[in-house]
């Protein structure tokens, strides 16, 4: 509408000779179709897309799971325990791989299921980035993502389990026996336990891509229309 | 099941299966239920029952001998909690796998859930997805659980070797989550698999 609407119709209102307009019309006198009132509204912008939170979010979690993965292939290089020995023996230091000491013939190798874990990781990692150019490995992605957070979880619950269950043991026997040996947890169980919350947290970003996907999807169709 | 078909309008009844949205206005497809997912939905409560099981069985049981003797003077076997049954004194370190065991079996029967659901439509969807990605959830569990369970194991079965007057023989808990990890596998490569069969097309005046 671009004037005030009358009825019946009727002449539209003047102003007298010689007294000047309280609204001069823009445009000068060539404008047509002007009233008083609200100026007009400005062309709308061309519409935006919108914003793409689902990729980012698969890269945020891409990029947790990297960190995961190389701070697991870490930790199975560092020491797991050490126990300072009484009696001034030397101290028991266990690694991922072996052990100074003579637990069994065959030292428990954390490494193995350790390295299988950070493989995982890496590998749900490297597919969520390759997911942001191939939409068809989005699926795939985030299972080998997924399965990698449950080992990164499974691995480091039982090591740090192990671990601080072996320090109680530890702390009886030096009661018994008044001795004193200490368990010093090594700093591959420490970057497993990072490593484990570092995985946890790509879970959030993980479930909410998806989620923000459909709700793109639908404001594009919406805006389509 | 018998429901009645959305749209059909004539007391068509569909006696199986699931409705998506139709192929032409008007009319609805009526599909049978994807088999590989169901498929898939079993699995995955095996793979559960195999973890449950697991719960009760024993990582290894160490025995004690004199030299000469066939009776053992002390024996002790691993549980799933980290406890020992039998004498309790022999076992110095303990290894639990309770935790990771029952939040993957949690993970599986949401997840067998799920692909429940996703059998109902013909295109897996959000179901058919969170089914997978549970079930791999659970798989890495399961699967990392038995590593750590076997290289465990591993070393103190190696003291049957070498060890004078100590037997050590594997329990049947590794194996038995080792199957509920193969199990869980499955269920999260069927999970998404399969398409539905259209069983009938019924219009919006007829049934056909």
């Amino acid at each position: 509408m671009t004037g005030p609407a009358y009825w019946p119709p009727q002449a539209p209102p003047t102003v007298p000779p010689g007294v000047p307009p309280a609204f001069p019309p823009p445009g000068g006198q060539a404008s047509v179709a002007w009233t008083a009132g609200m100026p007009a509204a400005p062309p709308p912008a061309p519409a935006r897309p919108p914003a793409d939170v689902g990729a980012v979010l698969r890269l945020v979690a891409a990029g947790l799971l990297l960190v995961a993965g190389v701070l697991t292939t870490i930790a199975c290089f560092l020491t797991v325990f050490e126990i300072e020995m009484a009696f001034g023996e030397p101290p028991f230091e266990a690694t991922a791989w072996s052990d100074s000491g003579e637990r069994f013939p065959t030292p428990i190798r954390w490494g193995i299921p350790m390295v299988v874990v950070a493989a995982a990781l890496l590998a749900g990692g490297v597919l969520l980035l390759l997911s942001r150019w191939s939409a068809s490995l989005r699926g795939l992605a985030a299972a080998v993502a997924a399965a990698g957070v449950g080992g990164a979880v499974a691995v480091g619950w039982m090591v740090s389990g192990y671990v601080g269950d072996l320090a109680g043991s530890l702390r009886e026997l030096n009661a018994d026996l008044d001795i004193d040996q200490g368990l010093r947890t090594g700093g591959g169980v420490v970057l497993l336990l990072v490593s484990l919350w570092t995985a946890l947290a790509a879970v959030v970003p993980l479930v909410l891509a998806p989620v923000l996907d459909a709700v793109r999807a639908r404001a594009a169709v919406g805006g389509g229309r | 099941m018998a429901r009645r078909a959305p749209g059909a309008g004539t007391g068509a009844t569909e006696m199986v299966g699931s409705t998506v949205a139709p192929p032409v206005p008007g009319s609805v497809r009526v599909l049978r239920p994807v088999r590989v997912r169901q498929v898939s939905a079993g699995l995955a409560v095996g793979a559960a029952v195999a973890g449950l099981l697991s719960l009760a069985l024993s990582l290894d049981t160490t025995r004690f001998f004199f030299a000469g003797d066939e009776e053992p003077i002390q024996s002790f076997s691993r549980m799933a909690d980290g406890g020992v049954v039998g004498d309790e004194d022999a076992a110095f370190d303990r290894l639990a796998w309770s935790g990771p065991t029952v939040l993957a079996v949690v993970l599986l029967v949401v997840a067998a859930t799920a692909a429940v659901l996703a059998a109902r439509t013909d295109r897996p969807g959000g179901w058919g997805s969170a089914a997978q990605q549970l079930a791999a959830g659970a798989a890495g569990l399961l699967v990392a659980a038995t590593g750590v369970m076997v290289v465990f194991a591993a070393s103190d079965v190696s003291a049957y070797e070498d060890g004078e007057g100590i037997v050590t023989r594997w329990g049947p808990a590794p194996a038995v989550l080792g199957a509920a990890a193969v199990l869980a596998v499955a269920a999260a490569v069927t999970a998404r698999r399969g398409r539905a069969a259209v069983l009938a097309t019924i219009g919006a005046g007829d049934a056909s």
